[in-house]
């Protein structure tokens, strides 16, 4: 690692403290300020306005509130993340330990169809300019688009689970598989390659097929149309043509040559795109029933479980500033002139 | 390179700067708080909801046109707030207001002085998806309703549901919309809680009447059922004089199954016992096996842990791995023994209740259950301060072991409704192996309690696996395993009903899905009704505002 390399990544680590620091102190002054607190918005008039206090007493609610706030942020720097205030008061850290890897494991193939199905087609259309097929890749990007993303998957689910039972309807693994599976990650596709439970693996990826279709489907449509965009601009530029009067394959200019050099704004929406899937996935969650952390931080919101809330958002920032740092070190792999 | 290390100090900057400003920001109003003097207020407040005004909005309102319009007739028209089908039931507002009469609401409106160029006008407030997206519908038609009287102006204000509380907790919405669940399957949970002086703040009502009052106490201490029934007609009457709330309508639940899955009874207290289920001939498994049936629902698992659990859902988990004191027949409200060998014994000054517990009583595990098991469990209820804590504190001093299998519970007053209370969910004995003795345990790794079933293990928010109880006392379950299957919406909880991947979707299917599946072969749709009200809240205590 070169020692410019090295000051860069270290200078960006410690610009994620304030970053994080900022972004969990605004949520946390945020969520009070918002009205209703966590006794009322489980329990609402159930409770007399004597035990609810008695319930706030013991959850730590009437405490000043820089002892909160001080107490906060002690959980934070030694990761412990306290426990939750509503849904059964359990350590956050075991939360998120179910939902995030849940989120993670279809976060990543839904991705991959995004960046495989969006750039490609992106570049086949550009290469195509003009021609019936660049128009219909436009039109379809931009109906996959504006298709609502609940709706999308409530149709593959008519079509692909109830009209022809194909695919599994919801959930991450078959009922009764998952009464006997040992899940050591939560990670369910890794657990059931670890303990060689190879039908627990056939469920989990099927499991998978129709919500990360379905959440990549949604996005692709931007990535074909950035691609489409940029590439057109890079097939026009000199070296392309230089290529061209070499005698290079014209398959292998647009698709090696071209497509590379189109990396760098790609790459800057796909990590971004990634961090938003992160929590911006709950209505894919919704529909399939994922048990993801999307759909976890909008019911902690609703009832204003402040700590849960906060903790979230703070593994989320942690995690939009781990892949943006990964964006940067792989900028400077694709295109070389790129130095720190 | 500098420029990056001016920046980082740049931000470091800001982030003190913002931390300062929004603790300042929120420590400002505390020292208000505690500074403010405490004025007397002089004279007495005017307060904006007189009898007349209370008794021509009932008048005004008609619930059947109500129930038709939104909801297509499923939901039932409330005349009182005790459902019928429960003990002691009357219909006190249909006796006075029929299902409606507006004459009366004009006669009474303009007894108040108001007229067609000086109308009554007021907010009627709403949460917009608490209780269903139907609620905005309801709220206009009774807009509508009411200004048919011509002599009344409604606007109508929604604010969302955390909100909502805390307003009309702190008695700052004037009228308003709610709904209520009982704890318990006796007229007293349905009254007290708006009705008496010192339940009705909670839910907003701020009523206090001495005459209700009264006749509420002698009707909850009365363990004789022809006094109650007596008091109970007197309540329903003044009740209806009085106004203190206006009920609206039961909002019925429904059940869904696969052609073959029999024994779905969800009775009067809306039990849902998983031990009567069973597969016919012509059934096809969801799981493939006739040992296993797979129960799909929306709600979620707040807490196992029978001393601080306060939701239907974790109500009926409990209520299945366990049995409470008193328990009732599947799908009645006939209260019966459950955990103890009978009735209770009465003390003659009505404060003491024994228990006689079966002497085949056993936790899952093969431990066997004594009194003093039940002593534990309350002494855990009462110092963990859980949330159902407070529900059972208001009637328990302490419990005592009388001996091995004898337990008193020693109340704070008398209380006829007891027997009903006991057959509640908090008084389902917890197995201290699964529930430590000095914290809540509300996601334990196991349940081996009394009941039907164990829970062996449970993956939240996907699924809980119910096995047959080895121990158990009475009749074996006809289905030995229930795997609870948990959605994250009603659509995707009818496909799965529709597509075999479960046998039964239960809470809460609603009323589009239910009546979507009704069209689909191999699925039955059942409605339940349920103990849920709606109903309108007045707060008493809201002052004449210019």
């Amino acid at each position: 690692m070169s020692s410019s390399l090295r000051r860069f990544l270290i200078t960006r680590i410690l610009l994620t403290i304030p970053m994080v620091l900022i972004l969990v102190t605004l949520i946390f002054f945020v969520m009070r300020v918002l009205p209703g607190d966590p006794i009322r918005s489980q329990l609402g008039p159930r409770v007399s306005e004597e035990q609810a206090n008695v319930l706030r007493e013991r959850l730590g609610l009437n405490r000043p509130l820089y002892v909160q706030y001080f107490d906060f942020l002690w959980d934070m720097v030694t990761l412990d993340f306290g426990t939750a205030l509503t849904q059964g008061e359990r350590p956050i850290k075991d939360e998120l330990g179910e939902r995030l890897p849940a989120t993670i494991e279809l976060t990543i193939p839904a991705i991959t169809i995004t960046a495989l199905l969006g750039i490609l087609s992106g570049a086949f259309a550009a290469k195509n300019r003009k021609k019936p097929i660049d128009y219909a890749i436009r039109l379809m990007s931009i109906a996959i688009y504006s298709i609502p993303i609940f709706f999308m998957g409530l149709l593959f689910q008519i079509v692909f689970s109830v009209r022809i039972p194909i695919l599994p309807l919801s959930g991450r693994m078959d009922t009764l598989l998952l009464t006997q599976f040992e899940s050591i990650t939560n990670f369910y596709v890794i657990d059931s390659i670890l303990t060689g439970n190879w039908p627990a693996l056939k469920s989990a990826i099927g499991h998978l097929i129709m919500p990360s279709i379905t959440l990549g489907l949604a996005l692709t449509g931007v990535f074909v149309r950035l691609t489409r965009v940029n590439m057109i601009e890079m097939l026009q530029s000199d070296f392309i043509t230089a290529g061209r009067a070499r005698g290079i394959p014209e398959r292998r200019l647009v698709y090696k040559h071209a497509l590379r050099n189109t990396f760098i704004p790609i790459l800057t929406l796909l990590g971004l795109q990634f961090a938003i899937l992160l929590a911006g996935a709950v209505l894919t969650e919704t529909t399939f029933s994922w048990p993801g952390v999307g759909r976890y931080l909008v019911d902690r919101i609703e009832l204003r479980d402040y700590t849960a809330v906060q903790a979230t958002i703070a593994v989320f920032a942690l995690f939009v500033a781990a892949i943006s740092l990964l964006m940067d070190i792989l900028y400077a792999f694709i295109d070389p002139r790129i130095r720190y | 390179m500098k420029k990056k290390y001016l920046l980082l100090i740049v931000v470091l900057l800001l982030s003190s700067l913002v931390l300062g400003a929004c603790q300042q920001a929120t420590e400002e109003p505390v020292a208000e708080e505690t500074e403010e003097p405490v004025v007397e207020e002089p004279t007495e407040p005017e307060y904006l909801w007189t009898a007349n005004l209370r008794q021509a909005i009932a008048a005004a309102i008609d619930r059947e046109v109500i129930v038709d319009r939104v909801f297509e007739g499923r939901n039932v028209p409330a005349y009182h707030m005790v459902p019928d089908g429960y003990p002691y039931a009357t219909q006190p507002f249909f006796d006075k207001y029929g299902t409606r009469d507006l004459d009366m609401a004009i006669s009474l409106l303009e007894a108040e002085g108001y007229t067609a160029d000086n109308p009554f006008e007021f907010t009627l407030w709403y949460p917009p998806e608490h209780y269903g997206t139907t609620t905005a519908d309801v709220m206009q038609v009774i807009k509508e309703q009411l200004e048919e009287t011509g002599l009344m102006v409604v606007t109508l204000q929604s604010m969302n549901w955390a909100e909502y509380v805390n307003g009309f907790v702190a008695g700052d919405l004037p009228f308003f919309i709610l709904g209520w669940f009982p704890d318990f399957a006796d007229p007293e949970n349905w009254l007290s809680p708006f009705a008496s002086c010192l339940q009705s703040p909670d839910n907003g009502v701020n009523y206090c009447n001495e005459e209700m009052d009264s006749l509420l106490q002698a009707a909850a201490a009365s363990a004789d059922p022809a006094e109650r029934e007596s008091l109970y007609q007197q309540i329903g009457e003044l009740y209806a004089e009085e106004v203190p709330t206006i009920p609206l309508f039961w909002e019925p639940e429904f059940v869904s199954y696969r052609t073959g899955v029999e024994g779905v009874v969800v009775g009067a207290p809306f039990e849902f016992n998983y031990r009567v289920l069973s597969f016919g001939e012509d059934a096809q498994p969801a799981s493939g096996s006739t040992d296993t049936i797979i129960v799909g629902t929306t709600d979620e698992v707040n807490s196992l842990d029978s001393a601080d659990a306060y939701a239907t859902h974790d109500w009926e988990i409990i209520k299945n791995t366990g049995v409470a004191l008193l328990s009732y027949t599947p799908g009645t409200s006939e209260l019966v023994p459950g955990a103890a060998a009978a009735m209770p014994e009465v003390s003659d000054d009505g404060l003491t209740y024994t228990f006689t517990l079966r002497d085949d009583l056993a936790f899952a595990d093969g431990t066997p259950v004594t009194a003093q098991n039940y002593v534990d469990h309350w002494n855990r209820l009462d110092t963990l301060e859980g949330q159902v804590s407070g529900l059972v504190q208001l009637y328990v001093d302490s419990v005592e072991a009388v001996d091995e299998l004898t337990v008193a519970y020693h109340l704070n007053d008398t209380f006829g409704f007891f027997p009903a209370l006991s057959a509640t969910a908090p008084f389902v004995v917890g197995n201290p192996a699964n529930f430590t003795t000095d914290e809540i345990v509300a996601f334990p790794e196991a349940v081996d309690g009394i009941g039907a079933y164990r829970m062996v293990s449970h993956t939240p928010g996907e699924q809980m696996v119910l096995e047959a109880n080895p121990n158990y006392f009475g009749e074996a379950p006809l289905i030995p395993n229930v795997i609870i299957r948990y959605f994250a919406d009603p659509t995707t909880m009818s496909n799965a009903v529709e597509s075999g991947e479960i046998d039964v979707a239960w809470r809460t299917l609603g009323p589009v899905e239910a009546v979507r599946l009704q069209e689909v072969d191999g699925v039955t749709v059942d409605k339940v009704d349920a103990p849920a009200l709606r109903y309108m809240v007045f707060n008493h205590t809201f002052e004449v505002r210019e």
